[in-house]
């Protein structure tokens, strides 16, 4: 039953069920890694994954990109050729090891692969704020691109500043500030142009709830990290919120698709 | 698909509440009818956060015993301080108050993590098919755990890694070795992992558990409602392997 209250829950539940709701994911690695055992990493797998969620498109950085920089970023450019449209590419900004004129002229080569760039201070070691992600965060603006940050507690002050000076990228706060709900919320309210991400909230019983009580739900955007986390766990959990069946669709696909200008 | 949730908690503990807290045994119910939840071990967080351990496990004894579709767990500290029954008047009293196992959480109730502390009730437990329930936010680690697993090798243990990262590196091993280990799933969410892991070892392992109140009750459960494994495999986890280890212990 999942929550009897939850027209949407029942639906989806029966036998094709699944197929009614379409879901955006915003936020999704891809490829091993070095401290986890993750049995669905690669990208076929993945796309199982997906298929079996009705999850039309998912936005990742892979973790070679993460971890090492983007000396991989050919393979996986790669394999958003081989599935179009199933998966779009974060180029990972590996702050200290980047070098921005390769990067933007594989960027603009291959434009329609990538949805935008990923920003990891605990991989890189840079904050948000530092000098050398300004090229990648100008070029974002200008362009009125995505960026994902990896934002944790601790880092409210950094992504702020970069929100401050940036009014055009579309910063996506991946985790929300995990677990600081509410000034995620609020942060929400303050720029237009700053949408929460819900991996590793909705583990958290209440949090989502809180937070559409402050922002509502019309910017808020679906991730759950995949391969590391389930899209079913993370799906049952959205539908267990107390929150309208209205707004668990803006989350799963209505906001996210709006802001790709996607169908 | 009927479901039987190994851990379920609530209670009020001021301000380690999360943001809806559940204060009592009538709203957990009600959540579990509206969530389609048949069946839950039960625990109060007063057991860990409130007055004294004979009061906690009051506590918890009052809201399930005439309560047939939920089952409690009583917390345990060492019998040198006599704060609670011994292991061999603690399983009589357990029956009539349709409390099921032992739950052990040597860092909330500040005792040392050596398997010598509590063997006599572990020695109880083995002879009598107890389950303990062990998380290791309760304070022992999986080495810990290992150690009195090597001296209790027959023990039974549902185990909450708590720790949602991908887990089976550290999970796989203890089971692999220590025959009556079995997982709560609460916080094992990695994609594909439940897959992954009844290939490895199938299915009987295995324990739905939402760890609501802190989490929801509909998350795990679509989780093993839409893996892709067999509808017996969904089953046991589900319900079946809980109802198998509570009929397996010996009262008397």
């Amino acid at each position: 039953m999942i929550n009897k209250d939850s027209l949407m829950a029942q639906e989806y539940i029966k036998p094709g069920g699944v197929s009614g709701y379409k879901v955006l994911d915003f936020h999704a690695h891809m490829g091993n890694l070095v401290n986890s055992y993750m049995p669905f990493g690669s990208a076929e797998k993945m796309l199982y994954l997906m298929d079996q969620s009705n999850v039309r498109c998912t936005l990742f950085s892979g973790h070679n990109d993460l971890t090492m920089g983007n000396r991989f970023i050919h393979d996986e450019i790669e394999i958003c050729k081989r599935y179009p449209g199933r998966f779009k590419l974060y180029m990972t900004v590996f702050s200290r090891h980047c070098d921005f004129k390769k990067d933007i002229a594989l960027f603009e080569a291959n434009r329609e692969h990538f949805a935008g760039f990923k920003l990891h201070p605990s991989y890189s070691g840079i904050r948000p704020d530092h000098p050398l992600n300004e090229p990648y965060l100008e070029y974002a603006d200008i362009h009125g691109l995505p960026v994902l940050g990896h934002t944790w507690r601790g880092l409210e002050e950094p992504y702020e500043n970069v929100l401050k000076r940036y009014k055009n990228l579309k910063l996506i706060g991946g985790h929300c500030f995990f677990d600081r709900w509410d000034f995620t919320a609020r942060l929400a309210l303050s720029y237009e142009n700053f949408y929460p991400e819900l991996t590793a909230v909705l583990v958290k019983r209440g949090a989502l709830e809180e937070m559409v009580s402050v922002c509502g739900s019309k910017k808020i955007l679906f991730g759950c990290d995949i391969p590391w986390f389930s899209y079913t766990y993370y799906i049952g959990a959205l539908f267990s919120a107390d929150i309208s069946d209205e707004q668990r669709q803006d989350i799963l696909w209505n906001n996210g698709a709006a802001l790709l200008n996607m169908t | 698909m009927y479901f039987f949730d190994c851990n379920v908690s609530y209670g009020v503990i001021g301000d380690k509440n999360p943001f809806m807290p559940v204060d009592d045994v009538e709203q957990v119910l009600k959540d579990m009818d509206k969530a389609g939840i048949h069946k839950a071990v039960v625990y109060r967080k007063e057991q860990l956060h409130g007055a004294d351990i004979a009061t906690g496990n009051c506590m918890v004894s009052l809201d399930v015993k005439d309560n047939p579709r939920l089952y409690g767990c009583w917390s345990l500290v060492p019998s040198d301080t006599e704060e609670i029954q011994g292991p061999d008047q603690l399983l009589k009293s357990m029956k009539q108050d349709h409390i099921i196992g032992w739950r052990i959480s040597p860092s909330y109730h500040r005792f040392s993590k050596k398997p010598y502390v509590l063997e006599d009730y572990f020695e109880k437990a083995c002879r009598c098919n107890v389950p303990v329930f062990i998380s290791t936010a309760g304070g022992y680690s999986l080495d810990d755990l290992a150690d009195i697993l090597d001296c209790f090798p027959k023990l039974t243990v549902i185990l909450t890694y708590d720790n949602i990262w991908p887990n089976d590196r550290y999970l796989r091993p203890l089971v692999r070795k220590y025959e009556n280990v079995y997982l709560d799933l609460s916080q094992v969410i990695t994609a594909g992992g439940l897959e992954d892991f009844i290939q490895w070892k199938g299915s009987h392992r295995l324990l739905f558990g939402s760890g609501y109140s802190d989490s929801y009750f509909g998350a795990g459960m679509l989780q093993v409602l839409k893996a892709n494994i067999s509808e017996k495999d969904k089953e046991n986890i589900a319900y079946i392997n809980m109802e198998r280890i509570i009929g397996g212990i010996r009262y008397d």
